[in-house]
């Protein structure tokens, strides 16, 4: 395939980044910094789960053992960064009171995990998915068994539905972390188990894995929902709660 | 910032590892011979691709139906034609080329391996224009459809019928043909060709090196005696074809220079045996004749007149001007008595138990030769080998190219070309990829080897005139050079370490290194010409004591040497730097062909979407990215994103 299709399947990946990064995080200076902590953290995860994957040789080619570890990484480093935000949030609310005027504003706790949930998705996908696509731009594509559609596609559609769920586990996750509730927090770490294992599906089947990673990047963005509309941190609003009006007020 | 160059770093370096895995399970190489690009001092020939190697869609065509099934067809994506060698020559090529979009030729056996009658792509007269009869109007080669020497503009390819991927090839491209929807199979040729121009100037801009080699020659029972006359035995070492890796010339040259081996190995043999014959006999073995008579022209200008100016640290290499022996200055021009040449004998007419050779004579053009054909008519007869003197039967006839015609070309000297055609060639695929193992037969070499060393002991007065012919030598030289590499000979005598498939191609000339086939041409002729052998064990010449050679691991006496078969237009220049001197010859000799550099020659296989999809992809991107600005729009009016 040539560029035509190359950067088409750029377009299709990184929509709700594109979208996001120029309604949302491009508005605020502040969001910008916490988008490049978050991928600086992921990028961590996945250098120590290569450490990792290395220094274990047995590992080395035992797939579903390197999704769980490296998936370990990637929510310990998650929420390692939560708490160093919770710390930075408290200067940051001080600094505020003492100062009024402050270059940018501070951004509410929604607006920052989005952002720092972006940085971890847009890395994830650069990583697993744009390094691979590079190679689409010669003539040769890849097709699993038995499919007509390129698998350079597949992992269009699934770079989509990850850079939308790193969103949305950070929304979860933050509130989980900050609530102390281990059923959110666990729904973050058991959801990603999910989609990653999800993709092995890829090889064998053809739009299997595909089609499930998107339903299940919806059944996320409802439970995100209705994480958002009881949620005491995100105390600023709720997403479309039509009937919290009296939370509003508060 | 930090943070920024670091991540900006881990992606870099996660690409590269990711990157290698998945060009493999995307791109398939195969096991695949390019045809290469070559210069002459006025043109290029041959083949190249453009830079980063031509892609398309693999399409069968392996008829003459196949053609107009194509030209109906009406596709707009370029095609990577997988050809039969049937169909190997220009007019179809040009045809195909011209009239679609196609990105270049795969030429592929069809699935029986059967061949077609003919395939020559040499010239009607091979070297015409280098050798004795410059106007001819003889046809020795009428099979010949020049494709050799086209400049083709995109990548030909040849894959072996022994590879088993050769018929996956064919399906493959079949399976497209057969389907409309996608995927489709396609292959991507990369031989990009560095020779922007004639021999001159890509010497110049060195991307490109002359051909020739390394001919070898054996003095016959021992070191020159110089006042005796020379009978010289003539064999060319190499061949050609379109895809030089695949130039076996199995009946074209193999068939020659193998009985002119053994019969070495029996005149060396009756020189023990029965003591030394009235005339110096010496076996010759020429590189390069298929450019020109590179070797022979080179060997015919040096015994003539060769002034070493600087001679190397031991003493038989001369510098300047280069020359890799000096052994050849024993030999006197005037001396030459009579030449015999062994041409193709591969495949000989059989009536009953009895053989037709033909003994090929110019007495015009060498008074005295019309003598000849009876001593190899006398030999013959004990042999049931019937020798037919060619030039009683056709008044003017002319030799066949051979390299007798270099040094005809300086003095009439008595010579003769024996081969198994009266006019035309018989053999059907000379210079193609054909002329194989199969085009071949070793029991009538072996017979061949028989009748010249007879005939050649005779000539030069032994006072026996009947000796025996090492059989078993014929058939494994034979296995050698048409068949495989990986045999007993090369073993012994190269160390193994080669590629399978064996080529008679000439390669570029280097003054230090040795063609495989040449250096195990020499090793064997050595061997079966040595006076004695050391048991002080070597791997190179330089571990031996001055005068012996390395052969099969130990030091070895003998009188065999190697001579450089380069243009005689282009001098060596060994002293300044390892370039090439165009010389006073340079105008008048045409034969200064050079070989372009390459990098890399790959041929690889893989799946194909259709050019449709990468727009449906496109359009998608678009609206879903569009859709997506939406839906953040949207949300953001229940909650202000934008608000600060």
């Amino acid at each position: 395939m040539t560029f035509v299709g190359f950067f088409g399947c750029i377009l299709l990946a990184f929509a709700p980044a594109f979208s996001v990064f120029l309604l949302v995080i491009s508005r605020n200076a502040q969001l910008i910094i916490l988008s490049i902590g978050g991928s600086f953290f992921w990028l961590l995860s996945a250098l120590l789960a290569a450490i990792w994957w290395y220094i274990i040789p047995p590992l080395r080619t035992a797939y579903p053992w390197i999704i769980i570890c490296s998936i370990i990484f990637q929510e310990a480093l998650r929420f390692g960064f939560f708490s160093l935000y919770v710390r930075a949030e408290k200067g940051f609310i001080a600094e505020r009171e003492r100062q009024t005027a402050s270059l940018t504003s501070h951004p509410d706790p929604l607006r920052a995990n989005i952002a720092i949930g972006w940085g971890a998705g847009v890395a994830h996908s650069l990583v697993s998915y744009v390094t691979l696509l590079w190679e689409y731009s010669g003539p040769a594509s890849y097709f699993s068994h038995n499919c007509s559609v390129s698998i350079f596609i597949v992992m269009a559609v699934q770079s989509f539905c990850f850079i939308v769920l790193h969103m949305l586990w950070s929304i979860i996750g933050y509130e989980g972390f900050v609530s102390r509730n281990p059923i959110k927090m666990s729904v973050v770490v058991l959801t990603h188990l999910c989609a990653s294992f999800l993709t092995m599906l890829n090889m064998a089947s053809c739009g299997a894995g595909m089609s499930m990673v998107v339903i299940l990047t919806l059944g996320v963005s409802a439970y995100t929902f209705y994480v958002c509309r009881g949620s005491r941190v995100y105390h600023v609003s709720c997403l479309p709660c039509f009937n919290c009006t009296e939370e509003r007020q508060k | 910032m930090w943070a920024t160059t670091v991540l900006l770093g881990l992606c870099a370096c996660v690409s590269i590892v990711n990157s290698a895995g998945v060009y493999e399970h995307l791109y398939t190489s195969v096991t695949s011979f390019p045809c290469t690009r070559l210069a002459n001092t006025t043109n290029l020939i041959g083949c190249t691709s453009s830079k980063n190697g031509d892609a398309g869609e693999l399409w069968p065509i392996q008829s003459e139906a196949d053609i107009d099934d194509f030209h109906n067809h009406k596709s707009r994506t370029a095609k990577i034609i997988v050809l039969s060698p049937s169909l190997l020559n220009a007019k179809i090529i040009n045809k195909l080329y011209s009239e679609s979009k196609i990105a270049g030729f795969i030429v592929s056996p069809t699935g029986n391996d059967t061949y077609p009658t003919s395939l020559s792509l040499e010239e009607e007269h091979p070297n015409k224009k280098y050798g004795l009869y410059p106007n001819s109007t003889v046809v020795w080669n009428p099979k010949g459809n020049t494709l050799s020497y086209d400049q083709i503009h995109i990548p030909v390819y040849y894959i072996p019928y022994t590879d088993y991927v050769t018929e996956g090839v064919l399906e493959k491209a079949k399976s497209n043909a057969h389907t409309d929807g996608y995927p489709k199979w396609g292959a991507r040729l990369s031989s990009w060709m560095a020779a922007s121009g004639p021999t001159s100037t890509c010497l110049r801009r060195t991307q490109c090196d002359p051909l020739g080699g390394k001919s070898t020659w054996s003095a016959i029972g021992g070191s020159i005696d110089q006042s005796k006359d020379i009978v010289l035995l003539v064999a060319h070492l190499d061949a050609t074809a379109l895809f030089h890796d695949k130039a076996i010339g199995a009946d074209a040259t193999v068939s020659g220079k193998v009985a002119a081996i053994v019969a070495a190995k029996a005149l060396s043999q009756a020189y023990r045996s029965y003591g030394p014959f009235n005339k110096q006999v010496i076996v010759a073995l020429f590189d390069g004749e298929s450019w020109g008579y590179l070797g022979s022209k080179r060997f015919v200008r040096d015994i003539q007149s060769f002034n070493c100016k600087q001679r190397g640290a031991t003493e038989d290499v001369c510098l300047d001007p280069y020359s890799i022996s000096m052994a050849f200055k024993d030999i006197q021009f005037d001396k030459i008595d009579t030449i015999v040449e062994i041409g193709m004998v591969g495949n000989l007419q059989t009536t009953g138990g009895n053989t037709t050779l033909y003994a090929h004579t110019d007495n015009t053009k060498a008074p005295g030769s019309s003598a000849l054909p009876a001593f190899f008519q006398a030999a013959g007869q004990s042999l049931n080998i019937t020798v037919n003197d060619v030039a009683s039967s056709h008044s003017a006839a002319e030799l066949p190219p051979s390299s007798v015609m270099s040094f005809l070309l300086k003095k009439p000297i008595k010579s003769v070309v024996i081969a198994e055609h009266s006019g035309p060639y018989t053999n059907p695929y000379y210079g193609s990829h054909l002329d194989d193992f199969k085009n071949i037969n070793s029991d009538h070499v072996t017979r061949v080897a028989q009748l010249i060393a007879n005939t050649v002991l005779t000539l030069a007065g032994s006072s026996s005139s009947n000796v025996s012919i090492d059989a078993n030598l014929t058939s494994q030289l034979i296995y050698c050079f048409s068949n495989s590499f990986h045999c007993d000979l090369t073993d012994r005598y190269l160390g193994g370490g080669l590629p399978v498939y064996p080529t008679q191609y000439t390669g570029v000339w280097n003054w230090g290194s040795v063609s495989a086939q040449s250096k195990l041409a020499h090793d064997v002729l050595f061997d079966v010409t040595k006076s004695n052998t050391t048991n002080t064990a070597c791997s190179t010449a330089s571990d031996c004591a001055v005068g012996a050679d390395c052969i099969a691991g130990n030091c070895t006496y003998g009188w065999t040497h190697y001579h450089d078969a380069l243009s005689i237009g282009l001098d060596f220049d060994y002293n300044g730097g390892g370039g090439y001197i165009e010389n006073d010859e340079w105008d008048k000799n045409g034969a200064t062909w050079t070989e372009s550099r390459w990098d890399s020659t790959v041929l690889e296989i893989y799946q194909a979407d259709s050019p449709s999809s990468e727009l449906v992809v496109l359009s998608f991107g678009v609206v879903i990215t569009l859709a997506s600005m939406l839906t953040v729009w949207a949300i953001g009016r229940y909650y202000p994103f934008s608000r600060s």
